[in-house]
């Protein structure tokens, strides 16, 4: 798939015609010069975002010189980038500066596990990843918050559940369906940030990239990543891969029954059918902006989301 | 070569040993009266080899997860006032109804002494058959989805005015088949209506009453108790009206096979393969019917587009909707 340069900006695509030029852009490490793989690319007037594949290549048609947007560059262990479009004009390679912001994480032994935020798979029903009626959704990433009773455990496995149709349960087998839910994303780790409350620094530096074929739920052990949690509280976030392997469709119709058909990225995750007193999931707009995910309020206040520390 | 395929097939049985062990299956249905159709609750349910068991609910609904789901197990339920029924596992279908006897003790301990003559009706009923779909059994019989994104209205008469509402029953289906894969959601709030008739048009006119009903169990009959509402109908002719809330609560998220085709490479446009298209609607799915007397004439039904009232033009099938009276 090398051959392969990259997703074309859709709603650009559609607004450039055949004979409009198209510019093309290298995302490359500033220091080595390598690109840098799976480059989140946001348009934030447009409301779009892509991700690059590995060779950290784009493609905008039009001219730029009179396009009005902000188009903001970031991917994970790199300083988020944000430049007005039309600076773009006339560049080819945009460089992106490293930065290391996981804490040191420590290599001391804990036992004692402890479960936090468990949800029962049989009784999840809502979704968040899709577009409906009421919402569209727009967001990067979706967090779970997570408490502890003393700051310093360690991280040690994370387990999920996602929208799969078929081979699930014996009762919904929809065979030549079954390959249609396939996803590739992301978990980041996230700090308490101590201003908004919401998430803040990496807590893992390392690129924690899960897959899944079929079936919903999804087991991640962390183990090997060392991770540290510092305060009674930290975030574990679902990062959307916003290119061609996740893309599908989404349905959706307005107050005049107006259908509408957007590109959807999976995978969608799981609302906890168990209320909380308290608001715990978070999403990461397209203006890379931390905000509380109250969509599903009263009833749904936390992903189906677990995870296992060890004091 | 023949070892090595009786090899990969051993293994093969191997692997999927632990999976057929554990399968887990769930057993759902209604447990009503036989006589009169109406939902038992508190019936025992049990799984006989597996010993677990559970009890109905109000709506005679129950749900039970086996988690060894043995092939030779009997369901049975049983009540006090009922003939104890066992079923085999392998007779069971999703959502069945069971029907039980009352047992003839019982019958003869209790004398009826009503003198008065009985004046609670049932309009527009259906039975427990109704909501069911049995393609390929005799004449067959199915059923299909009715639904709205706004509200729909049945028409009904009363044989008087000033009757009082005791109970609306309907019928609300689970969407669980293909082509239209949806995720399984039990949770439902909406809106019952009472309208008066529109003078000049016909169609339904004001709400006269409203009750809001949530539902969270996935029971194919749903009765509607009015009786402590002490609500009387002040004209013959009147409408019951289900209007859907549209908001995250009552979701369902389907899915459909759509062709993918926005990759842009070098060469082009390319089709790799099939996407995902998820769609989300809106519950409840009331159920629509043919009943098995196929001239009996269909009840008007209107649906509200844009805030006005027009006759449902899809109509293909009765709507399970039903009023019971007291006049």
């Amino acid at each position: 798939m090398k051959k392969i340069t990259a997703l074309l900006l859709c709603l650009f695509s559609l607004r450039a015609n055949a004979q409009e030029k198209l510019n093309k852009f290298h995302v490359v490490d500033s220091l080595s010069g390598k690109a840098v793989p799976s480059v989140s690319i946001t348009l934030v007037r447009a409301k779009l975002s892509i991700n690059t594949e590995k060779d950290g290549i784009f493609m905008i048609p039009g001219n730029l010189a009179i396009l009005r947007d902000t188009v903001i560059l970031y991917a994970q262990n790199y300083k988020s980038c944000n430049m007005l479009l039309r600076s773009l004009n006339g560049r080819d390679t945009l460089r992106l500066i490293k930065y290391d912001a996981a804490l040191k994480n420590s290599l001391a032994k804990y036992d004692a596990d402890t479960l936090l935020n468990e949800y029962r798979k049989k009784d999840i029903v809502h979704y968040a990843g899709v577009n409906t009626s009421i919402a569209k959704f727009e967001y990067l990433q979706i967090a779970q918050q997570f408490y502890t009773t003393k700051p310093g455990t360690s991280l040690k496995s994370v387990k999920l559940n996602r929208l799969a149709f078929g081979f699930d349960t014996s009762e919904y087998t929809w065979t030549h369906l079954v390959h249609l839910d396939v996803t590739k994303f992301r978990i980041r780790i996230y700090d308490i940030d101590p201003i908004t409350h919401g998430p803040g620094r990496d807590l893992c530096s390392k690129v924690i990239e899960e897959s899944k074929s079929f079936g919903s739920q999804v087991s991640i052990n962390l183990k090997k990543y060392n991770i540290t949690i510092p305060n009674t509280t930290f975030f574990v976030a679902v990062e959307w891969m916003r290119d061609f392997y996740n893309a599908g469709y989404s349905i959706s119709y307005d107050k005049e029954g107006k259908k509408s058909r957007e590109i959807n990225y999976r995978p969608a995750i799981g609302i906890s059918a168990a209320t909380g007193d308290k608001l715990n999931i978070w999403t990461l707009n397209l203006k890379r902006e931390w905000e509380p995910f109250s969509y599903f309020m009263p009833f749904g206040t936390d992903l189906a989301m677990s995870a296992v520390i060890a004091h | 070569m023949p070892n090595l395929t009786y090899r990969c097939l051993f293994i093969s049985i191997l692997c999927l040993l632990p999976a057929l062990c554990f399968a887990q299956k769930v057993y759902d249905g209604q447990v009503i009266d036989k006589a009169t159709e109406d939902p038992i609750p508190g019936v025992n349910v049990t799984l006989i080899k597996e010993k677990i068991g559970t009890q109905t609910n109000k709506r005679g609904y129950f749900e039970l997860s086996s988690e060894q789901s043995l092939p030779e197990d009997t369901l049975k339920f049983s009540s006090v006032g009922y003939k104890t029924l066992k079923l085999p596992v392998s007779a069971y279908q999703p959502q069945i109804f069971i029907t039980l006897e009352a047992s003839s003790t019982q019958l003869n301990e209790v004398r009826i002494a009503n003198k008065k003559k009985r004046k609670d009706i049932v309009l527009d009923k259906f039975g427990w058959y109704d909501l069911k779909d049995f393609q390929g059994v005799g004449n067959g019989h199915s059923t299909e989805a009715v639904k709205s994104q706004t509200a729909l209205a049945k028409f009904f008469t009363a044989p008087n005015a000033n009757a009082k509402l005791l109970k609306v029953s309907l019928g609300r289906m689970d969407l669980l088949s293909a082509p239209t894969y949806a995720v399984r959601n039990k949770l439902t709030t909406f809106l019952i209506h009472i309208m008066s008739q529109d003078a000049v048009t016909g169609a339904p006119g004001k709400i006269i009453f409203t009750k809001t009903v949530s539902l969270n169990d996935n029971s194919l009959w749903v009765d509607i108790d009015f009786t402590n509402d002490k609500f009387v109908i002040p004209a013959k002719n009147f409408f019951i009206a289900v209007e859907w809330i549209i908001n995250p609560y009552n979701e369902i998220i389907g899915v459909n096979k759509a062709p993918k085709v926005a990759k842009t490479t070098k060469h082009g446009y390319q089709v790799i393969k099939d996407a995902s298209e998820y769609y989300v609607c809106y519950q409840p799915f009331l159920i629509g019917y043919n009943p098995e007397d196929d001239t009996r004439k269909r009840a008007l039904l209107y649906i509200r587009n844009n805030n006005k009232w027009q006759i449902f033009q899809h109509q293909r099938s009765e709507l399970a909707l039903s009023a019971t009276i007291h006049y």
